[in-house]
């Protein structure tokens, strides 16, 4: 899940901000303090230019300038730093700006009127935009705890499937002595079976904390497509023995920029969703190809197909689509969507004329693949 | 006289998974010493004289890491490491540490015994033992010292990097090898972080020796980390 409160979502950034002007002190000082230097920053520096227009400018003008700084600040550092600013343009104003210069006395009272107004208007100003970007946070915060509990109900009922079967299983194990050794066998392989499912969902899980983030963190490389599929097969190679299985790779794939670890996940995912919701024995095919500069997957299955209307359901999270659910987690394709869609690519899902369901992924190449010599 | 036990140390603390180290190790004729942590592991290491360690590198007192790179000082006694999944850099770490291999959590048995007979195997080679002359696996022999390679019988021809490549993977076969080892000792320290090249010449190799390259016997790929060649 993603757990970085989104209330920092902004200090980051703001935090990101300062890094090229303050590297020296930015380790050392708490944030809260950093966000105060910063706005104090920002003013300070918007007075160079007013001082030196201070003739050319009206005060309201150059007051306005100020006005815009206070603004900022609050979108991006919050209320307090805001506030803080608002006084100490005005400061600034009265000391650099207006007659007489380098001191806190003002001689045109209109002047003390651009003062005082400013002062209010960046008062108001700071509260409200602080207020907005509260509220954003409150509604990003709200959002993202819905999202965790529908997607830990989803988990814990997820599990708890496996788990019966692996608790039931082991308990009469342990107590039932008359078990044959051919019911004993079949039990065991059982919590074998369930035991693996209960790790592919932690593993899909786990990509999905990965993609949910603000910013996905891929670790893209160029890797080969042939090896990535070889991998996926090479895991479910117990499951897809039963099964005709055929496998179309275009000779001459381009290496391809993407996640090696996420890229796999998906072709596990799309394989073991066209296990689970088949017949034994039914054939499953998978073939890759280069399009333009796309490279297209397509796993195609001859099972019962997508109920009509469902095309695109199917790819939220915890939707079991699909006819007849058999072990499906509801998570396996709204993860194969979000892999996809971290990558710029799209997925899609469609019922064959000749019968089953075609799942079809595309993946941008990402570049110009870097060339290897032969020798 | 019944010829002494092959012991291996196991540093873990989750007692479950002790439990079907111990009952598994037994069953297969090893002798099973246990640690519960990283302190205990280095002093059970150095009193005890296991012949092999399987280290956790989650572990509750000392990164696990920590662990590997001291027992290297004084020890060549093969290492495998047990981490998540996910954690490839660590796993990396560890191999370029000196750790033999490794196993990915959660893992079955016939995988443990797979890597622990593979390590064992590559250890008593270079301890003094002659390796065998040609590798055999499936349709696959290489005979390293005729520079031959036979595929169903039938002599193939391999350029010198695939080769090469061939060669390291058969010295160390059934362990992992680094793709940072594969691409320094093919390519040199220059490429050490250029993986496609692998990618590239480890296709052309199964292009050439697997009957289904999409789906590989004997040339298999490990997630970020690199290869391993098959054995029975």
């Amino acid at each position: 899940m993603n757990t970085r409160p989104p209330q920092n979502n902004h200090s980051d950034k703001a935090g990101n901000l300062l890094k090229p002007f303050l590297p020296a002190i930015t380790g050392r000082i708490p944030e809260k303090l950093k966000k105060y230097i910063c706005a104090f920053g920002v003013i300070s520096i918007l007075t160079v230019p007013g001082f030196f227009l201070r003739q050319v400018l009206d005060t309201s003008t150059i007051a306005m300038f100020y006005l815009l700084g206070v603004v900022g600040i609050a979108f991006w550092w919050g209320r307090g730093p805001a506030l803080s600013a608002s006084f100490l343009s005005a400061l600034m104003l009265d000391y650099f700006i207006t007659v007489p210069y380098f001191s806190f006395a003002i001689s045109n009272p209109q002047s003390w009127i651009s003062l005082f107004v400013m002062l209010v208007e960046s008062l108001v100003i700071s509260a409200l935009a602080a207020k907005s970007r509260e509220g954003e946070t409150h509604r990003i915060a709200a959002e993202t705890e819905k999202n965790r509990s529908a997607l830990l109900s989803a988990v814990s009922h997820d599990l708890r499937t496996p788990l019966t079967a692996i608790e039931g299983a082991a308990s009469s194990l342990v107590a039932d002595q008359n078990l044959g050794p051919e019911e004993r066998s079949k039990l065991c392989q059982m919590i074998f079976d369930e035991s693996e499912r209960m790790n592919r969902l932690v593993q899909n899980l786990l990509d999905m904390t990965r993609l949910q983030t603000e910013v996905p963190q891929l670790r893209k490389e160029w890797q080969s497509m042939e090896e990535l599929v070889g991998m996926a097969l090479g895991r479910l190679k117990n499951r897809l023995a039963s099964r005709p299985f055929t496998l179309d790779l275009q000779p001459g794939l381009p290496l391809i920029r993407v996640d090696g670890l996420l890229v796999e996940q998906l072709l596990l995912n799309l394989l073991e969703n066209a296990l689970n919701h088949t017949s034994a024995g039914t054939p499953i095919q998978l073939s890759v190809k280069s399009v333009g500069d796309m490279v297209e997957l397509e796993i195609a299955d001859r099972g019962h197909g997508i109920k009509s209307g469902e095309e695109k359901i199917i790819f939220e999270k915890f939707t079991r689509g699909y006819h007849g659910d058999k072990g499906g987690s509801g998570l396996g394709l709204s993860i194969c969507r979000a892999i996809a869609q971290a990558h710029g690519g799209t997925i899609g899902a469609r019922n064959r004329p000749e019968g089953g369901a075609s799942f079809v992924v595309r993946l941008p190449i990402g570049g110009l693949p870097p060339a290897v010599s032969e020798e | 006289m019944e010829p002494e036990k092959l012991s291996v140390l196991c540093i873990e603390d989750e007692a479950p998974i002790c439990l079907f180290l111990k009952t598994s190790l037994s069953a297969s004729g090893y002798a099973y010493l246990q640690a519960s942590n990283g302190e205990e592991g280095l002093v059970q290491a150095a009193t005890r004289n296991p012949d092999l360690i399987l280290l956790d590198l989650g572990l509750p007192d000392m990164d696990g890491l920590e662990v590997a790179r001291r027992l290297r000082e004084w020890s060549k006694k093969p290492i495998i490491v047990v981490s998540a999944r996910g954690r490839e850099a660590d796993k990396v770490a560890a191999l370029d540490m000196g750790a033999d291999d490794y196993l990915t959590k959660p893992f079955g048995v016939q995988e443990l015994l797979a890597r622990i007979r593979a390590v064992l195997r590559r250890h008593q080679e270079t301890a003094g033992k002659t390796e065998e002359p040609v590798f055999r696996h499936g349709d696959l022999e290489v005979d390293l010292a005729d520079r031959k390679v036979l595929k169903a019988g039938k002599e193939v021809h391999l350029t010198k990097r695939e080769f090469g490549l061939l060669t390291i993977l058969v010295r160390h076969a059934g362990k992992v090898v680094t793709q940072r080892q594969l691409l320094t000792e093919i390519w040199g320290e220059a490429y050490a972080n250029q993986a496609h090249y692998l990618r590239v010449h480890m296709n052309n190799l199964r292009n050439k020796l697997e009957s289904l390259p999409g789906r590989p016997e004997h040339f298999l790929t490990e997630s970020g980390v690199g290869y391993r060649l098959a054995v029975d």
